[in-house]
């Protein structure tokens, strides 16, 4: 083991310079979904741009479920790595994922709302959306573990 | 619903394209559920300084699962649309390891299917996650515009 460097000096330099980029360059599943960050006033918007192998239904075409879950709860932990002081990084307890029409194969947009940052627990709400912010595709409940 | 194997593997790593990226194994399906897994790669792990997968990883692998498991289950074809997935994440992944899933299908409606099932790695009866879903089941003939 390494001793949890990489990410907690991740976390410390994000939160210093303001930018969470690095960090998503540093864990390499982010890294294979192409997931970036863009900081938006106090808002932090996870993109994950359209990649052919994002399709989890070539008919339609759709993505798969299993990305958008992933999308959300990437983003509802960028969110909450931005808004909180620990140098941790959150620990995913549970997600619920609500699918409300399905994921074109188009660039996805989703953010984390923190509903409750509690000493132990924080709850994060999650949405998404591709063109039009208005046009939910998918939301997420979710918990985390902080301490 | 009878379901071939062969033909269901050949549909999965051929022709959808996120269950060939991820490199999904589908090892049985039969209307009793499925077993299936999702071969350990670098590019999957979550945290660099322990080696742990993703939990995005688990998301697919139960995901996929989840709806794949109710198709063996229904007297005919029907569009299949996720509703809500919930995991429970109930302990880390071992870094390295190949991460296994087991679904069921336990109560079909006239529209609506829910499933359970869990992720594993070592022990089934030690799991790594827990999934709960539920589907919206269209009738292909019936429905005007493809729902997921």
């Amino acid at each position: 083991m390494s001793g949890n460097r990489t990410i907690s000096d991740g976390i410390l330099a994000a939160r210093q310079s303001g930018d969470l980029q690095p960090l998503i360059d540093a864990v390499p599943y982010f890294r294979w979904m192409g997931l970036r960050v863009d900081r938006q006033g106090d808002e932090l918007i996870t993109v994950m741009p359209f990649q052919k192998m994002l399709i989890g239904n070539p008919m339609l075409p759709a993505l798969h479920g299993g990305t958008t879950g992933a999308l959300l709860e990437s983003a509802a932990m960028i969110s909450l790595i931005g808004a909180q002081d620990q140098s941790t990084l959150p620990k995913i307890i549970n997600i619920t994922v609500q699918y409300l029409r399905p994921g074109r194969d188009l660039d996805s947009f989703a953010t984390g709302i923190v509903t409750k940052q509690g000493r132990r627990i924080a709850s994060v709400q999650a949405i998404a959306w591709q063109k039009n912010r208005d046009k939910l595709f998918a939301t997420a409940s979710t918990h985390f573990l902080v301490a | 619903m009878e379901f071939d194997l062969e033909n269901l593997r050949q549909m999965m790593t051929a022709g959808i394209p996120h269950m060939a990226a991820v490199g999904l194994d589908v090892m049985s399906i039969d209307e009793d559920g499925i077993l299936a897994r999702i071969p350990h790669r670098p590019e999957f792990v979550g945290d660099p300084d322990t080696g742990v997968v993703h939990g995005g990883i688990v998301t697919v692998l139960l995901d996929s699962l989840s709806g794949m498991c109710v198709l063996p289950t229904l007297a005919k074809a029907m569009q299949v649309a996720t509703l809500d997935l919930r995991i429970d994440y109930l302990k880390p992944a071992a870094p390295a390891y190949d991460i296994f899933a087991s679904v069921h299908c336990y109560k079909t409606t006239r529209n609506i299917a829910f499933t359970r099932g869990v992720a594993y790695q070592g022990r089934i009866d030690d799991p790594i996650a827990h999934a709960t879903g539920s589907f919206m089941l269209t009738d292909p003939s019936l429905a005007n515009s493809g729902a997921g």
